[in-house]
Formats: structure tokens, sequence, C-alpha cells
């Protein structure tokens, strides 16, 4: 603080020295884990229909084909994507599907439509 | 006929065959609301002929009792005739007095017996007339009455076709519904892994700007001390203060 009538103050913020090093090393651990980039969860996301469930709607596609409002041979489940198996343990699994396939098609998508934001994306990471 | 798929079904579509039906159950009630009653109109005997009931014999009927009486009148004549010869009266007054009575008997029985046996054909006649006036009044009455019941049958039955149709209709929006629930339950599915996807990407391209916290939230967690360090620099008004608290001491020591 300064003033023409009273004089003036200074003031001056200091590091206690017990913290300097964890800090230093915090920053430091910081700019490594900027270093590391997306990593995508591989795992199921969705789970898919059970077989009680894909049994109703090939029933209700069999009502329909009585009745003449489908045609022969019709699947219930034509157009859905076919389930992985994903292994929860003891010989179990589960009928699900992932979206890394769709984020890695999208990530692909991106480096051949814009190459050069592909490109410094990518730099980031370098090193 | 054919579905989404293009391929072709086997059986009509319910959705048709409930509109059929409803179009027939229409044109059966405006049928139906169209019935007239057949007219039934009275038969007269006035106005019927009772020739052809009469009895076709009935003059032969007539001529062979005519014969008969003329058979007996003529034995009648014979024994007149014999009885007035013994009595030597044959040819008389009283032989014809006779004579004629026999003939007017004769022609009275004669009268009389065609008078009644026409009358009795008449009245069988008028009586088979009005018979088959009834009958055909209770055969038209039937007519009537089947035709009214036909009416209602076939009204009945367009009902129950109308009812078919709306049934028909129905079982189609059910189970259109349940296609239509099926397939957004699938759409629903495929829609969450995508966004799902999305959301991956979305990290993945936010990511760089993400990392910046990672520094920040490190530079955060340092403690910052502050200490304050009293280094006063005297003025104008300092040294004004001063001289005068030293000038006012000088004179009071004075």
């Amino acid at each position: 603080m300064s003033g023409g009538k009273g004089g003036s103050k200074t003031q001056a913020t200091q590091i206690p020295d017990w913290i300097k090093e964890p800090a230093q090393r915090n920053l430091a651990r910081a700019e490594d884990l900027q270093k590391i980039g997306y990593m995508p969860y591989y795992g199921a996301d969705v789970v898919g229909f059970n077989p009680m469930q894909q049994q109703a709607m090939q029933n209700t596609v069999g009502q329909a084909q009585a009745f003449g409002l489908a045609p022969q041979g019709m699947n219930a489940m034509a157009g859905m994507p076919q389930t992985q198996s994903f292994d929860i343990g003891g010989g179990q699994t589960v009928q699900g599907y992932s979206s890394a396939p769709l984020y890695e098609q999208a990530v692909a998508e991106l480096q051949t439509r814009q190459p050069e934001f592909a490109q410094r994306y990518n730099k980031l990471y370098e090193g | 006929m054919a579905g989404a798929s293009g391929q072709q079904t086997a059986v009509p579509n319910i959705n048709q065959a409930s509109a059929q039906a409803l179009y027939g159950a229409g044109m059966g009630t405006g049928r139906a609301m169209g019935y007239t009653p057949q007219q039934v109109q009275a038969g007269q005997l006035a106005t019927t002929n009772l020739a052809q009931y009469q009895n076709p014999y009935t003059q032969q009927v007539i001529d062979t009792q005519a014969q008969d009486v003329l058979r007996n009148a003529q034995l009648g004549l014979n024994q007149l005739g014999t009885q007035a010869q013994r009595a030597g009266a044959f040819g008389g007054s009283r032989h014809g007095v006779a004579m004629g009575e026999i003939g007017r008997g004769v022609a009275q029985t004669l009268g009389q017996q065609s008078a009644q046996l026409r009358s009795q054909g008449f009245q069988n006649a008028q009586q088979m007339a009005q018979q088959d006036i009834a009958n055909r009044m209770a055969a038209d009455q039937f007519n009537v009455g089947t035709g009214l019941q036909g009416a209602q049958f076939r009204l009945g039955a367009a009902n129950q076709l109308g009812n078919l149709g709306n049934l028909g209709f129905g079982i189609g929006q059910q189970i259109n519904q349940n296609m239509m629930q099926q397939g957004a339950m699938q759409q629903a599915l495929q829609q969450q892994l995508v966004d799902q996807a999305r959301a991956q990407y979305q990290g993945y391209t936010g990511a760089p700007q993400s990392s910046i916290g990672y520094l920040s939230a490190a530079l955060g967690a340092t403690p910052n001390v502050s200490t304050t360090t009293a280094s006063r620099q005297p003025g104008l008004f300092d040294y004004l203060s001063l001289g005068s608290t030293l000038g006012a001491g000088y004179l009071a020591g004075r």
C-alpha cells in the first residue's frame, strides 16, 4: 500500500519449504497424465435381448403372419446386430454389445476426413 | 400381397378382410333398411268366379233324378189307367184330373229337386271358394312372415359381419402396436449403443481439454502462505506532524 500522506506497505507470498517438493512432484505427475491419451471402454455397453424377449417378438411376427400382416419367413430379430458374449467369470457370459467398434469407426472417420486436426491431436501425445 | 420386405404373404391381410367385412355389413344393413314387406290383399267372394267350384256333374245328377221321377210317374200313370179301365172310367174326366194331379206332382218334384241340387251346389261352391280365399290369405301371411324373418336374419348376419370386421381391425391394430412396440425396443437398444459410442467419441475429442484440469488441480493443491512485512515509508504529512509536535514541546519548555 502506498500513500502520499501515510507512506506505504509491501506484501510477499512465500511457499513453505515443506510443501515445495510434494507440489513439484504433483505438477510433474499432472504433466505426465496430460501425455496419456483417451482410454476408451471396450467392455459391454448394452445388454442384448434375452431368449424370452426374442421368442415373444417372434410370436408377434407369427401372429402378424397368420393375419397377413407380415411376410412368411420373417425373422423378428432381422436387422438387429449380432450380440457378443462377454465373460463374467465362472463360465458365464453376458450377451450384449460394445460401443467400442462404433467409437473406433468414428475416430478412423475423423482421421480420414480431418487428417490435419487428427495429426495435431496425435502430436499432443507424442513423446 | 407384398409385405414390408417384398415377400409374398400366403394369407389375406386382415385389415383388407375387415374392410371388406365392414363394407359387406354396410351393404347388407342398407338393403335391410330398404326392406318392404310383401303386400297382402284379401280375396273377395264377390269377385271370385264360382263356376270353377261348381260340380260339373250337377246336371247329370238332376237328369238322373228326373228320369227316376218320370219313371215313377209313368208307373203311377199306368196304375191309374189300369184302375180307371177297371172302373170303366178310363179317359173320363176324373181320369184326366187324376192324371193331371200326377203330372203336377211330377213337375213340382222335378222343380224342387233341381232347385235343391243347384242350391246345394252353389253353397258348396261358395264354401270352397271361401276356403281357397282363406288358404291364400294364410299362405300370403306366412310368406310375409318368412320374408320378414329372412330380412331380420340377413340384418343379423350383416351385424355379425360388422362385428367380425371390427374384431379383425382390433386384432390387426393390436398386432401392429405390438410390432411397433417391439421395433421401438430394438431401435432404442441400437440408439443406446450409438449414444454410448458418441459419448466415447466426445471423451476422445475432449481429452486434451480435460487434461488441462490435471495441471490446474495440481497447482490448486499447492498451499500459498502470505506474509506481510511492515516496512513503512514516512510521507509529507508525517513530517509536518512531527514538526508540529516538536515545536509545541519547545514552546512549552520555555
